[in-house]
């Protein structure tokens, strides 16, 4: 299987002096391609940072991070915003889907930010999406109209807009009921898998470790498996 | 494209009325005071709009209609005498005050003309009201100053120096918005109503001196000319020059430029109604800024969300830009409709003209989209502050 993503020595360090704080020590792992993995944690134990290094939103203190064969610690800032525009899907706990628009142009607004899914097209491939996680039928609803974990998967279909290579997922079960949590893991796993997609989930359900290829700890910052 | 300013603008309806009622504001003292200072500067000018002459004779040291020195009235036969000239008229304009029936003074400009002449008249009156001014003691004067003269109507009456002037014909539309209160009469009536009174001698009674032919001792303050069909105006402007010592010829139109020009330079009218414009501008700059901020503010993460997914900047001045010109427009559109109805109510009620033209309303809307997108300046500059790592705090 080949490598979506490799981590090496990542540290991440904020504020200095008297007031510094590692908040990653030499983080190593490898991601392939299609792989389900999970990283679990304490909260405050460094994971969100590590998904937002690995998201190419935060710039590691030190260490390498390479994806897709592009190192990621070397691009500047727009260049990291086209990298996550090509390559990367976010699904966050908290949805942040815009409430005066429908699933549909929350969809659309995403997939419209790719250069080859402009007018007509942008439309046809949102509605594909939505109908690809089960929302086909409640596409015109507004985010309002919909319950937590139908909201949830309007934000998956907007991750999956960008036909993107890696998925990162952000507590995406901790705003729902276990039922639909578990659905909503298994969306995840079902849509990633077809699409031959990796996915790096930071979670503190313990739950869904059953559905995940690969389970690592962290703990003040250090990955332990 | 989705829509999302459009959409983000009419989540909140409270939020945007706000908006909208600091638009308006701002339209409508900005259209309000261009219009007022627009206004103000073409009523300067009204009379000579009025007259049909192709040229004004006036005394060298003329600064503008209202304020000039007397002329010879000999100068009006010598002008008539000029090559090219088909027609000349006198005209007479003099500072004097008028005393109401309740003796209160009232500062006024009398406009002496031939009311049988074909090159002025005073705004829309019939041949009856012209041919009524020709009596003696007899006065026409503007709707809108009948309350500053303390007179109902026509047969109403007052006192001008020792004469008692009794209205007989009423116009509009020819009073300026900062001047003395126009009254208009005859040539002759205009000269005994500005001749200096007479000495306060012990047991001798003050008496008007009775209307007659103008002569030699007399003075006027404008020759007004026609030229003959096909005339050249500048080459006559040039004999009328040399055949007329101590004057000065300008045609029509640089007349009622010279006038309006002294208005809009001499005084400080302009700067005050610009500063009025200026605090509209502001006010909804700052109204519209802070709606636009706080919706910005309120979908932070919905923002964050696409600075994470990869969104251009360009996406971002596209949403807050579409805002701001929606609410440029949906504020625009009522504040240029309310400041059109107090500028016909000012007309109809008060007699002061605002000046909403075309260009006016045009420059207005250019100032509100301005504005508008100035002030979404700020608030596009918070979405591309955001932070993107503000996405994974729940």
């Amino acid at each position: 299987m080949s490598t979506s993503v490799e981590a090496r020595n990542v540290e991440m360090v904020y504020g200095s002096g008297a007031e510094r704080v590692a908040a990653l020590r030499g983080v190593s792992f490898d991601l392939s391609a299609a792989e389900f993995l999970l990283l679990m944690g304490p909260s405050g134990s460094g994971k969100t940072t590590l998904v937002s290094i690995v998201g190419g939103i935060l710039s590691p203190s030190s260490g390498a991070i390479s994806a897709f064969g592009a190192e990621l610690t070397s691009m500047s800032r727009a260049a990291r915003a086209r990298f996550r525009l090509d390559n990367i899907g976010f699904v966050f706990q908290g949805f942040n889907l815009f409430g005066a628009l429908t699933a549909r142009e929350n969809v659309q607004l995403a997939v419209g930010l790719k250069d080859c899914c402009k007018g007509p097209e942008s439309l046809r491939r949102a509605c594909a999406l939505l109908a690809e996680v089960g929302m086909g039928e409640k596409a015109d609803r507004l985010p309002r109209e919909l319950s937590a974990g139908q909201k949830q998967r309007v934000a998956i279909a907007r991750a999956l807009a960008g036909d993107p290579k890696l998925l990162l997922a952000d507590e995406p079960t901790a705003s729902l009921d276990a039922e639909s949590g578990r659905e909503i893991v298994e969306l995840l796993r079902s849509r990633a898998k077809q699409r031959g997609c990796a996915v790096l989930t930071v979670t503190h359900d313990s739950r869904i470790a059953e559905v995940a290829d690969r389970v690592l700890q962290m703990e003040d910052g250090i990955l332990r498996p | 494209m989705v829509p999302l300013g459009r959409k983000n603008l009419f989540e909140d309806i409270p939020r945007f009325l706000v908006a909208q009622a600091g638009v308006l504001f701002a339209v409508g003292l900005v259209a309000i005071q261009l219009g007022i200072f627009d206004g103000f500067v073409k009523s300067a000018g009204l009379a000579i709009d009025e007259s049909s002459a192709d040229i004004w004779v006036a005394a060298k040291e003329m600064l503008y209609f209202e304020l000039t020195l007397p002329m010879p009235y000999q100068r009006l036969a010598q002008a008539a005498r000029v090559p090219g000239v088909a027609r000349a008229e006198p005209m007479i304009v003099q500072t004097t005050v008028w005393r109401g029936p309740d003796h209160k003074a009232e500062y006024i400009r009398v406009i002496g003309f031939h009311p049988s002449g074909a090159l002025f008249v005073p705004g829309p009156v019939t041949s009856k009201d012209l041919a009524a001014l020709r009596a003696p003691n007899t006065a026409l004067v503007d709707r809108s100053n009948l309350k500053a003269l303390n007179v109902g109507g026509i047969g109403g009456s007052g006192r001008i120096g020792a004469s008692h002037v009794r209205i007989v014909a009423l116009t509009h539309g020819t009073q300026p918005i900062i001047s003395a209160t126009f009254i208009f009469a005859s040539l002759e009536n205009a000269r005994t109503y500005l001749a200096p009174p007479m000495p306060r001698l012990p047991f001798v009674f003050r008496i008007a001196s009775a209307p007659g032919g103008f002569g030699p001792g007399d003075n006027i303050s404008y020759i007004l000319v026609k030229a003959t069909p096909g005339a050249n105006i500048s080459a006559l402007k040039a004999r009328l020059d040399a055949a007329l010592p101590g004057t000065r010829a300008y045609t029509k139109l640089e007349m009622a430029d010279r006038t309006r020009a002294y208005w809009r330079k001499r005084t400080g009218l302009g700067f005050v109604l610009g500063l009025g414009a200026l605090v509209g501008f502001i006010v909804g700059m700052a109204v519209v800024g802070q709606i636009l901020y706080t919706s910005v503010a309120d979908h932070i993460k919905e923002y964050g969300t696409l600075k994470a997914i990869g969104a251009p900047d360009r996406l971002f001045y596209a949403i807050v830009i579409e805002q701001a010109a929606l609410m440029a427009l949906t504020g625009y559109v009522p504040g240029i409709g309310l400041s059109l109805l107090v500028a016909v109510w000012a007309q109809a009620h008060r007699g002061i003209l605002i000046l909403i033209t075309p260009a006016t309303a045009a420059l207005v809307f250019g100032v509100t989209l301005g504005m508008c997108i100035l002030a979404g300046g700020f608030a596009v500059q918070r979405a591309l502050r955001v932070d993107p790592a503000i996405v994974f705090k729940a």
